[in-house]
């Protein structure tokens, strides 16, 4: 049962977190896509709507989150409706541009975890190996994927075992079973998944790293 | 519940993506996604899930039994417990070892009737839940199951006694339990036992690395890593194949094997088909009593529903307020 927490602005930032997923529900349903918190616009504004519910909310008028729901679905209307006018200005901007006039034009978004990610797909590759079978093979107990993570980075720290994996294009299982002190069959239960994880260690592809690694959470 | 992912892989159908922790999944497709983009997902954003609750189907409420019918179910079930922990110990004289590696590997201590006392899986490949299954039952009964649960062979089969002074069954009562399945035999002394638990090694494994190099053993390791992987049963399959079958399905498996009250999954599935058979009883029974009693209308219930749904919807003048 979640603790309810008093409708007033001193406890915004505990309303917010209490109600997270209603609020990254409504904005993805109101867009129809996925929320990146950090980067739409979107989900700033549901969080003003969200606290002008707050601040307005009668108690006697109905739910809050109905009335929430309501605000921000509101707000939300009101920004598409001005972001699709923009558009329509931009698009006279391209006309203008058709005809000869100079535009710049905006540079495209670059992402390095992007990056990163198709490089692990293309080393993969080298592999006989692809994305969709690294999830289907990944173990699914959280024990066991930890371990399989700590037996790839254990590996990939070991020149030996890194050179023998490039040479016969697969996990040696039994010097990874010997370098993490655990039985081969375990090893060769995850070795798709030790195999895969191994790589993003020895490529230091830094972003997926710390995705693997549950660091990002933690740091913020 | 919501989680953050890193988007890897699009789909046609669905993308991929990938959890802080390492776990990939398998989640819906939405207009904008990118690889590299990092996302929050809701439960229902997950491939295959159900939609979000939207409030119109109420969830299902399970009654809880009466006092004294959980009483008698607790009760039946402590009784069927203690049968299916003390039968299987009355003869518990640990006569040999039994240890068989394919493509999993399992370890069996037996009695002289070569009745499984204890079952474990040396490289941990086998569910506890599983292995509790094996134990109280005889070696003939568990082969054909040991065949689907180890995968394809050869079986490297090794057996030795579990005391110096005990004997071990014998190759040929071995091969006339395997039958045509094609297996190499190492009968063991008590020391090879101990030296195999001292290097961490499955019995048959060991016996191999003193007859075979290096090279010949990654031979064999790489002849199971081409075949098929044996479907070896999880507690959530077995869950899924019981939830399959009926009471009197489930009271004759228990029968015959009344180690399955030691699974988890097997256990869950038959307690809630004895309190929906309890429901069904009282369910006819409240029938019976109603046809008895004469009508009497009760909309007490719509009324209140109607309350709450007007307490749902936010006035119209609230949305009018909105539009500044």
């Amino acid at each position: 049962m979640e603790q309810d927490i008093e409708l007033n602005l001193e406890h915004l930032d505990a309303l917010v977190e209490q109600h997270l997923p209603f609020l990254i529900r409504t904005v993805s349903k109101a867009t129809g896509r996925y929320v990146q918190i950090e980067h739409d616009d979107e989900f700033s504004i549901a969080l003003s709507a969200f606290a002008e519910a707050v601040e307005r909310f009668d108690g006697e008028r109905g739910k809050f989150l109905s009335y929430a729901g309501l605000v921000i679905r509101s707000r939300l209307a009101t920004y598409h409706e001005r972001e699709a006018r923009q558009h329509r200005q931009q698009l006279s901007l391209e006309q203008l541009q058709e005809t000869g006039q100079d535009v710049p034009e905006p540079d495209p978004c670059y992402n390095p975890l992007r990056e990163e990610i198709l490089e692990f797909e293309a080393e993969l590759r080298k592999f006989g190996l692809s994305l969709e079978d690294l999830a289907a093979q990944a173990p699914k107990h959280r024990d066991t994927r930890s371990h399989a993570i700590s037996a790839a980075e254990r590996s990939s720290r070991d020149e030996a075992i890194v050179s023998q994996t490039y040479r016969k294009k697969k996990l040696p299982i039994r010097p990874v079973a010997l370098l993490c002190r655990c039985s081969e069959k375990v090893i060769r239960s995850s070795k798709v998944f030790i195999l895969g994880t191994m790589l993003v260690f020895v490529c230091r592809f830094s972003g997926l790293t710390s995705w693997i690694q549950e660091t990002r959470w933690k740091h913020g | 519940m919501v989680d953050k992912v890193v988007i890897l892989s699009l789909k046609p159908d669905y993308a991929l993506a990938m959890k802080e922790g390492g776990e990939i999944l398998r989640i819906r497709r939405k207009p904008g996604m990118a690889v590299g983009d990092e996302v929050y997902l809701l439960p229902e954003d997950l491939y295959g899930a159900a939609a979000a609750p939207g409030g119109t189907v109420p969830p299902h409420r399970r009654r809880a039994l009466p006092q004294h019918a959980r009483r008698w179910t607790a009760l039946a079930a402590m009784l069927a417990l203690v049968i299916a922990l003390v039968v299987p110990q009355l003869s518990m004289d640990a006569y040999a070892v039994v240890s068989i590696d394919a493509q999993q590997s399992v370890q069996l201590t037996v009695d002289e009737a070569n009745r499984v006392l204890t079952a474990e899986s040396p490289d941990g490949t086998l569910p506890i839940a599983v292995l509790r299954q094996l134990r109280g039952r005889s070696l003939s009964e568990l082969i054909p199951q040991l065949h689907t649960l180890l995968g394809s062979g050869p079986f490297l089969i090794a057996y030795a006694p579990t005391e110096p002074t005990a004997s071990i069954p014998t190759e040929a009562q071995l091969r006339s339990l395997f039958g045509d399945a094609s297996a190499v035999y190492f009968s063991c002394e008590e020391q090879d036992l101990r030296q195999a638990q001292a290097q961490d090694q499955t019995l048959p494994r060991y016996m191999l690395s003193l007859l075979l190099d290096e090279d010949a053993l990654d031979l064999l390791d790489d002849y199971y890593e081409q075949q098929d992987p044996p479907d070896t049963p999880d507690e959530e399959g077995a869950e899924q194949r019981y939830a399959s079958m009926g009471l009197p399905a489930l009271l004759d498996a228990l029968k015959q094997n009344p180690a399955l009250l030691q699974s988890e999954a097997f256990r869950s599935v038959f307690f809630d088909r004895l309190e929906e058979e309890q429901d069904r009883i009282e369910d006819a029974r409240e029938d019976a009593d109603e046809d008895d009693a004469p009508d009497a209308p009760d909309d007490d219930e719509d009324d209140d529903e109607d309350e709450d749904d007007d307490e749902d919807v936010p006035d119209e003048d609230d949305a009018d307020d909105l539009d500044d």
